[in-house]
């Protein structure tokens, strides 16, 4: 077995400070989109915040996140992260097959992950797509429409420029849930290490676990 | 200082060059030796023709007018001198005590001002110059002394920075004072400077104050706070701008035929009674309410009858200033709804405090000039389209009462190159029909979709409100004016409730809709987001829930 150094201390901090961001936004938006659930959960006896309150939990946890993803976005450039794990390299392309079918068919047979994350590119070609989506077209557009939301009256000529608060809602709301379904996948998927809990203490010590033959797959 | 000038005054005034000194008359006239009023000055500058002693017995009368020329022309010009009164009638010229005269009420006690309207509040405020008097100066002064310590910004009062409250601002402002400045001081000073002397035959007239403003037509806030400034204020704030009788027949109760002693039957306060004969259906819902009881217990607290508008011709925003003259804190009573500005720019009071009233959505025609919306007016609108202009046959060519959301629609293309890129319709959610009880307060519906879905009241019930010359006129809107728009068109109706998805919807999908399921798809449109959305999250959670499940079973 040798440690592989995955995650460092500033993602990792980061990362457990945008998912606490992340679960905070989730929980209120879904308040906001659907009122009808204050009294649902009041009959549940369950606490939640009052509409007004849900609005401006939401304003400011998403100020959080505008500035929590803005930190991301430079640090993994400013690092280099960026071209060492997300950017897509032409070898990538015969994994994803592979990959897509490892997580279908392979998994089940007892099969080997074809790819072994390293310090030199720690996502495999299906984790980039999803990462790289999430966090460089998703994210930015529910920061961007978000940002805007947050003071119609400021942003008034800017707004009725791109078509208006209508298609501003339709594109914030579009993107949230695509977030959350992969949000969903990637809660399941980190339970797909070795070990189940591999990846979680992964991004806790920033370091995993491997067995040294694995290492060679890598090099695909 | 003084006594220089007493000095000088001597030596200038003493008779050096005349034929006989004071002391000498006083020799004889010993009660004159001291003489207050004119002791500065000697028995010869008055009484003039004396050459030696003992003098001529008959000696010319003498005037004041040497010295007091302007005074005494003043009052020549007054009431005074016409009814025969002469100085030593108000002035002890050789008196024992210094005396400035006698004062008004010496003469004139305990005037009734029987015919003056609102009797105690001008006596209490104003001095006799004021209204019979000719002012060199009047003005008004209201000093605001805040709290020790506390800095006010002159920009909180004068919110757009040109140097001036209008009384939209100054009206803001006091209702902030009684919020976060407890403790203030505000105290109100009609003052106004004239000569005495000159009293006019007849007292001014209402008008000179109220309407044509001749006096008092300046005001001044004074602000004492850490800094300490004045700004001038709009005189219409502290004194009330009364409709001239040239103007009455334009009021609405003027059109109408009401002449001014249908309801002055007396010369006291225009009471209810006045009011209830001809409203009376009005009056008796609103009588039994508790903000009958409570609040503005007569009908003049509210509704002003020498208006020219109509109260249904009032924006949301005038409606709201009617409310906020009692209830200032109507902004910090509602901050528990989101957006709180920007709701009372859309909402009026009894838009939500009414409910036996109905509510609709009123569309108007607004222009949009850096930044800032103004209805359009009748006169703009006669500049485009030519004098007696009436809109309606304009926009729907079927002599009908309404208007249909196509029509509207070209005709606001058609007015935007006529009048600029600026031009939009604009809606507020007001009251269109009254029902005068005002008494729900706390309203336990707190609940954004009553207003925020395509269920709300008032989409039944919806109007364009057209400018006409000296009035407005509603005219009733078929189809919906919101969804047949381009968004750039009425570009400040937001209702986001609309894009919310129902339980009827997803039925009508299921394959229950009339005109079947996929052109109500179409129909759905955004609403379809929450639909997909919360399907693949439940396609995606069964998936995963399966992948686990084989998992577990083949224990990987």
């Amino acid at each position: 077995m040798k440690k592989v150094f995955l995650h460092t201390l500033t993602i990792r901090i980061w990362h457990w400070v945008n998912a606490l961001i992340v679960i905070a936004l989730m929980i209120t938006g879904i308040q906001l989109r659907a009122p009808g659930i204050e009294e649902f959960a009041r009959s549940m006896a369950i606490w939640i915040p009052e509409y007004s309150m849900a609005v401006l939990i939401h304003k400011y946890i998403g100020y959080a996140m505008t500035v929590s993803f803005l930190f991301w976005l430079v640090y993994i450039f400013a690092s280099g992260s960026f071209r060492t794990h997300y950017l897509p390299r032409p070898a990538d392309i015969p994994i994803l097959g592979k990959q897509a079918f490892y997580y279908l068919v392979g998994v089940f047979q007892g099969g080997e992950n074809p790819f072994a994350p390293t310090e030199q590119g720690k996502f495999n070609p299906l984790q980039k797509i999803a990462y790289g989506s999430v966090m460089l077209v998703i994210t930015p557009l529910i920061v961007v429409t978000g940002v805007l939301f947050s003071d119609i009256f400021f942003f008034r000529g800017l707004i009725d420029q791109m078509g208006g608060v209508r298609l501003l809602d339709a594109l914030h709301v579009l993107a949230s849930y695509l977030f959350l379904l992969n949000l969903i996948v990637h809660l399941y998927m980190c339970t797909m290490g070795h070990h189940i809990f591999d990846h979680i203490k992964a991004m806790i010590l920033g370091f995993e676990e491997m067995p040294e033959d694995s290492h060679s797959h890598s090099k695909h | 200082m003084q006594i220089l000038v007493i000095i000088l005054f001597m030596l200038l005034g003493s008779p050096v060059g005349a034929a006989v000194p004071s002391d000498e008359c006083l020799n004889c006239h010993e009660d004159f030796k001291k003489r207050p009023p004119h002791e500065s000055i000697a028995c010869t500058d008055c009484h003039i023709g004396i050459k030696e002693i003992p003098h001529e017995e008959k000696l010319a009368r003498p005037t004041c007018n040497a010295c007091h020329h302007r005074t005494v022309a003043r009052f020549s010009a007054g009431i005074h001198k016409s009814k025969g009164i002469d100085c030593k009638q108000c002035h002890v010229l050789h008196g024992k005590t210094k005396g400035k005269g006698e004062v008004c009420a010496s003469c004139h006690p305990d005037v009734a001002h029987k015919n003056l309207p609102s009797r105690e509040k001008h006596l209490a405020t104003l001095n006799c110059v004021a209204c019979h008097g000719k002012p060199d100066k009047s003005g008004i002064t209201t000093t605001v002394t805040l709290p020790k310590g506390a800095t006010l910004d002159r920009k909180i009062i004068d919110r757009d920075g040109n140097g001036f409250a209008d009384p939209a601002e100054w009206h803001a402002f006091e209702a902030l004072l009684d919020q976060k400045f407890k403790g203030f001081k505000l105290q109100k000073q009609y003052w106004a400077y004239g000569d005495n002397h000159e009293i006019m035959p007849k007292a001014a007239d209402c008008g000179e104050c109220h309407e044509k403003r001749t006096r008092f037509a300046g005001a001044e806030g004074r602000i004492n706070d850490t800094t300490g400034y004045s700004i001038p204020v709009a005189p219409s704030v502290f004194i009330p701008e009364f409709p001239s009788l040239r103007e009455f027949p334009r009021t609405v109760h003027g059109q109408k035929g009401v002449r001014c002693t249908d309801c002055h039957v007396t010369k006291d306060k225009i009471t209810d009674k006045v009011c209830v004969r001809c409203h009376e259906q009005v009056y008796h819902t609103y009588e039994k309410s508790i903000h009958a009881k409570k609040g503005a217990t007569s009908c003049t607290d509210c509704h002003n009858p020498h208006l020219i508008k109509t109260y249904k011709e009032f924006n949301a925003k005038e409606r709201i200033a009617i409310c906020s003259r009692c209830h200032k804190d109507y902004i910090s009573r509602h901050e528990w709804l989101p957006n709180t500005t920007l709701h009372f720019e859309y909402l009026e009071c009894t838009t939500c405090h009414s409910p036996g009233s109905e509510k609709s959505m009123v569309f108007f025609f607004a222009d949009n000039k850096n930044n800032k919306k103004t209805p359009v007016q009748y006169e703009a609108l006669e500049r485009v389209f030519g004098q007696n202009i009436h809109l309606k046959s304009v926009i729907n060519n079927y002599a009908e009462n309404m208007v249909k959301g196509e029509e509207v629609g070209r005709f606001v293309v058609d007015l935007k190159k006529k009048m600029g890129e600026g031009i939009f319709v604009d809606a507020e959610i007001i009251v269109t029909k009254v029902h005068h009880d005002y008494s729900v307060t706390r309203l336990k519906e707190r609940n954004c979709v009553t207003c925020h879905s395509p269920q709300a009241h008032f989409y039944n019930s919806m109007y364009l409100l057209l400018p006409e010359k000296d009035r407005h006129i509603y005219v009733p809107v078929k189809g919906t004016l919101l969804s047949v728009y381009p968004i750039g068109m009425a570009l400040d109706i937001y209702i986001l409730g609309e894009e919310k998805i129902t339980k009827d919807d997803v039925y009508a999908l299921l394959g229950k809709a009339p005109e079947g399921s996929p052109a109500h798809a179409k129909r759905l449109g955004f609403k379809l987001i929450d639909l997909v959305g919360v399907i693949l999250v439940i396609l995606v959670i069964l998936s995963i829930m399966a992948h686990a499940l084989l998992r577990i079973l083949v224990k990987r």
